[in-house]
């Protein structure tokens, strides 16, 4: 049986809901898987409320919760997650109205070519709005760590977007 | 991987000018984190954009659900 949980605990977790998916459609690129990684995190974080102790960063555990479940299945089913370059850009998307630009294609397809440490590390970063200790830790790492794949992150997404432009130069 | 020797990378200002020093040769400027500031602005407003576009769809009606179902069998 679940166990009963503070108002304010609940109210807390549909707050977040809708940057955590944010942060799974990020990480995993599907949005239906992304949605079942939510909602295994929000049963997770519900079934273990003893263990979250208030005051602290909730939003940063809920992180947590998300990214250990979605690292722990992807173990588990490496063959079947195994990707085609972008597929991952392609189930992303967002209905073109809403960002028609190229841009946005080439960025998601970009990103979605990163290693999985290196995307988590600036999605946190660069999206989620945390700061290199948080992310650290929701992570399970160094801050150090955290920068370097940052970083090598920017590096290699800088690199990639470079290309894209310039061989539109070329085709146009 | 090389995670090691990255975490070490703040105190080793030298090599870590040489490296810069080796990538400006390419054809672009490279800014403090090898990035010219416009690309690095392009890729954090990207970023952003992406997140935030998702971030402000509404939810699934099934988040809500569940949240109601568990709150529900806790009160049993």
């Amino acid at each position: 049986m679940p166990p009963k949980v503070s108002a304010n605990f609940r109210d807390s977790l549909i707050k977040e809901m809708a940057s955590l998916r944010a942060f799974a459609i990020s990480l995993c690129g599907d949005r239906e898987r992304a949605d079942d990684l939510v909602q295994e995190t929000l049963f997770k974080a519900w079934s273990h409320f003893d263990s979250f102790q208030e005051g602290t960063n909730l939003k940063a555990w809920l992180f947590t919760i998300l990214r250990n479940t979605y690292f722990s299945e992807r173990r588990k089913r490496k063959r079947e997650v195994e990707d085609a370059d972008g597929k991952y850009a392609d189930r992303l998307v967002a209905p073109p109205e809403q960002h028609g630009h190229m841009d946005m294609q080439d960025f998601l397809k970009a990103l979605s070519s990163l290693p999985d440490d290196q995307r988590e590390a600036l999605v946190l970063i660069g999206a989620a709005g945390f700061s290199y200790e948080e992310a650290a830790e929701i992570s399970g790492c160094a801050v150090g760590t955290i920068k370097s794949r940052v970083n090598r992150a920017r590096n290699r997404l800088g690199d990639m977007l470079n290309l894209v432009t310039e061989f539109e130069n070329v085709d146009a | 991987m090389n995670e090691k020797n990255d975490l070490k990378r703040p105190k080793s200002k030298a090599k870590t000018r040489t490296q810069s020093e080796e990538s400006s040769q390419g054809k672009r400027p490279r800014g403090q984190q090898g990035l010219s500031p416009a690309l690095q602005d392009h890729i954090g407003r990207q970023l952003r954009a992406m997140f935030d576009d998702v971030a402000q769809e509404p939810v699934p009606p099934r988040f809500l659900q569940l949240l109601k179902d568990l709150e529900q069998s806790g009160d049993k």
